[in-house]
């Protein structure tokens, strides 16, 4: 559990305070036997699950925060609890200098929440109508909304969706709407969990944008969790991990490939088929001449792929070794995939 | 205590208007499906009709038959039954929506966190988000004609005191049924899955048995329809007291002998009664209890909620 950020002094920019919370649920585990029958009416066997586990983490107003972790680890829990749904076993929690427990109404005014899987527009009315719904529920000014709502339409492209019904829109239209219509009260905090499940190409490239865009400038605080990897990558400066409930890390995304070392990617293409055994075959007797490797990931007719790692061999040193080899055209350089970075530290985690 | 009164009186002034503003959205909601899709809502509209006179037909037609069941003439009865419509109509038009009325359902889907993510007080999206006035109507505006007929037939002349008296009976016993569902739901909180259903149940139990006269059952089997499972509160008592009825005495007062109405003096005690008419005490106690059970326990439910989380999620009759 390394490169643990802990900052408990509380400023008037923090946005959300976590201090050392920790969430814990009550499974009741039932074996199915007749055996067991009386116990499990009597005396259930209780099993207690630590989904969050003394957590304590500080976000600014104006970060855009990454929140990832493994299934189960804690991420939805940590929304939960951020946005008044769930409260902690132990610990305080502090959102926009309010407790979600005790000011659950003023907090909501000011915070807007989107679960990936849950919808808040009414299924059978055009989303025109759920918007104008939010406007009365949120007691939303005539003149912010009117803003915000020509703001979500042109950067989130509702214009042609305003007046279908929600039940008619597909996934990743849905989501839009859905995102348009959390940020019509111009909250200064969005959770947002898994928004982009489920979603095309296309439709996550709008949300990414979206998103850096309001956090750019408006300067709204983002925290978002996701399971993938390098759209986290592309929106957020900040990452945090969580593995069993704790944070296993927190810092940048530069800062999180150092853990598993500075790997790199490079990518040969030769000229012509048949060189690849003979390029692979020198690589290796140049590299191992100088107390050196890498790794081969993937090789075809015309091309191969190698991971090194640059602590050990600097990228310069690399392309000197590859200059001297004959018939290669084109030289690809790659960081490693967080995707790739994370899944090993997941791995090491769970070890 | 200037200062203290004036900041609750403006807190409550807010808090009415807030309703008021909750109310309009949600009637907006229902007018535009009624303009948009006309055919189907005037469709629904004509069903609840049939519904709500198919529902009482059968105790209706026996009166109609025997002239007289549970110490009820048939225009008492056709009363009752008008009254019972106007309950029915109250809780369709103004809890049914986003299942309200039936919370076991979203309790236990896991809705209640939509309800937690708005910035507006629990009890204050209870009141107003069932809120149907257009496609909601036929149950209330059938059960107004009845009362209006079975009146003129009783030869009652309502004042305005009796009418008055006639709008807190009936949100006793919309209070009533309301609080007995809420009580029951609360079981959905720690069941979410065996008790989603469970204010299903406990509504149609009281639209099944809330239309049956119960003068003619035992003392003791009264008492406890009044009092245990306070199904006699949501109709038969109220339209009693109103009509001034005294067969139905033993409920916890003992009155004068009288086997019909026939022109009554409405609300007052009637001629003859030999001890106070307390009905009206009784519901009025019995709604306060059970409104103050349904609270305690939901609330309750509620905190058991945030504390453990809902363990399902499902989108089923949220919002559509």
């Amino acid at each position: 559990m390394s490169n643990v950020v802990r900052q408990d002094i509380m400023t008037a920019d923090t946005a959300v305070n976590l201090e050392d919370v920790s969430k814990e649920f009550t499974q009741w585990q039932r074996s199915g036997k007749f055996k067991d029958l009386l116990r499990n009416l009597v005396k259930p066997e209780k099993k207690v699950v630590k989904a969050l586990d003394h957590v304590s983490l500080k976000v600014n107003q104006g970060e855009f925060v990454a929140y990832a972790g493994a299934n189960g680890a804690g991420k939805s829990t940590t929304i939960k609890i951020l946005s008044g749904i769930l409260q902690p076993t132990s610990g305080a929690v502090t959102v926009l200098g309010m407790s979600p427990e005790k000011s659950r109404v003023e907090l909501m005014r000011r915070i807007g929440v989107v679960f990936g899987q849950r919808t808040e527009l009414w299924w059978d009315h055009p989303i025109s109508v759920s918007f104008e719904w939010k406007k009365t529920v949120w007691n939303i000014p005539r003149e912010v909304y009117r803003r915000q709502l020509e703001m979500v339409t042109e950067l989130l492209d509702l214009g042609d969706l305003l007046n279908t019904f929600a039940r008619e829109l597909s996934l990743g239209q849905r989501m839009r709407a859905d995102l348009a219509m959390m940020l019509l009260h111009n909250p200064e905090l969005i959770f947002l969990d898994e928004p982009t499940l489920g979603l095309d190409v296309l439709a996550k490239r709008q949300m990414i944008n979206f998103l850096k865009r309001i956090n750019r400038e408006q300067g709204t605080t983002i925290i978002v969790t996701s399971h993938d990897m390098d759209d986290l990558e592309e929106m957020a400066q900040r990452i945090v991990l969580l593995s069993r409930g704790q944070i296993a890390f927190d810092g940048s995304f530069d800062e999180l490939r150092q853990l598993t070392g500075s790997l790199c990617r490079i990518r040969l293409v030769f000229q012509g088929a048949g060189i690849g055994e003979n390029v692979h075959g020198r690589l290796a007797e140049l590299l191992n001449g100088s107390g050196k490797s890498a790794r081969l990931l993937a090789a075809n007719h015309n091309s191969c792929e190698y991971e090194f790692d640059t602590a050990e061999i600097s990228v310069k040193d690399m392309l000197g070794q590859i200059a001297q080899l004959d018939g290669i055209v084109d030289i690809e350089i790659n960081k490693a995939p967080i995707e790739q970075i994370v899944a090993e530290l997941y791995t090491r985690w769970r070890g | 205590m200037t200062g203290i009164s004036g900041k609750g009186l403006c807190f409550a002034v807010s808090n009415i208007k807030r309703l008021i503003q909750l109310w309009g959205i949600s009637a907006k909601l229902d007018l535009l499906w009624f303009l948009r899709d006309t055919k189907y809502c005037l469709m629904t509209m004509f069903a609840d009709v049939v519904a709500s006179l198919s529902s009482f037909v059968g105790v209706f037609l026996l009166a109609e038959r025997f002239g007289n069941i549970g110490g009820m003439n048939r225009d008492q009865i056709l009363f009752m039954l008008g009254y019972a419509s106007i309950v029915n109509g109250v809780i369709t038009m103004c809890f049914s929506m986003n299942n309200v009325a039936w919370i076991s359902r979203p309790v236990g889907r896991g809705q209640m966190d939509h309800k937690l993510i708005q910035p507006v007080p629990l009890w204050m999206q209870l009141l107003t988000e069932g809120f149907i006035p257009i496609s909601g109507s036929s149950f209330l505006l059938c059960g107004i004609g009845i009362t209006c007929y079975a009146t003129g037939r009783l030869g009652l002349a309502p004042g305005l005191l009796w009418i008055l008296l006639f709008i807190v009976l009936i949100i006793c016993s919309v209070a009533i049924i309301l609080g007995c569902s809420y009580i029951a739901s609360s079981l959905a909180f720690y069941a979410p899955v065996a008790a989603e259903e469970i204010s299903t149940t406990v509504i149609a139990l009281f639209n099944d048995l809330m239309i049956f006269p119960l003068g003619g059952l035992s003392a003791v089997l009264r008492m406890a329809l009044c009092t245990v499972v306070p199904i006699g509160l949501a109709a038969w008592l109220p339209a009693n007291f109103l009509l001034g009825q005294s067969g139905v005495a033993q409920v916890g007062v003992v009155q004068a002998d009288a086997t019909h109405v026939g022109a009554i003096q409405v609300g007052a005690p009637q001629a003859g009664a030999t001890q106070p008419d307390l009905r009206g005490v009784i519901i009025l106690i019995m709604t306060i209890a059970v409104a103050m059970l349904a609270a305690t326990s939901f609330r309750k439910g509620m905190k058991y909620y945030v504390k453990r989380g809902s363990t399902r999620y499902h989108d089923r009759g949220h919002r559509s």
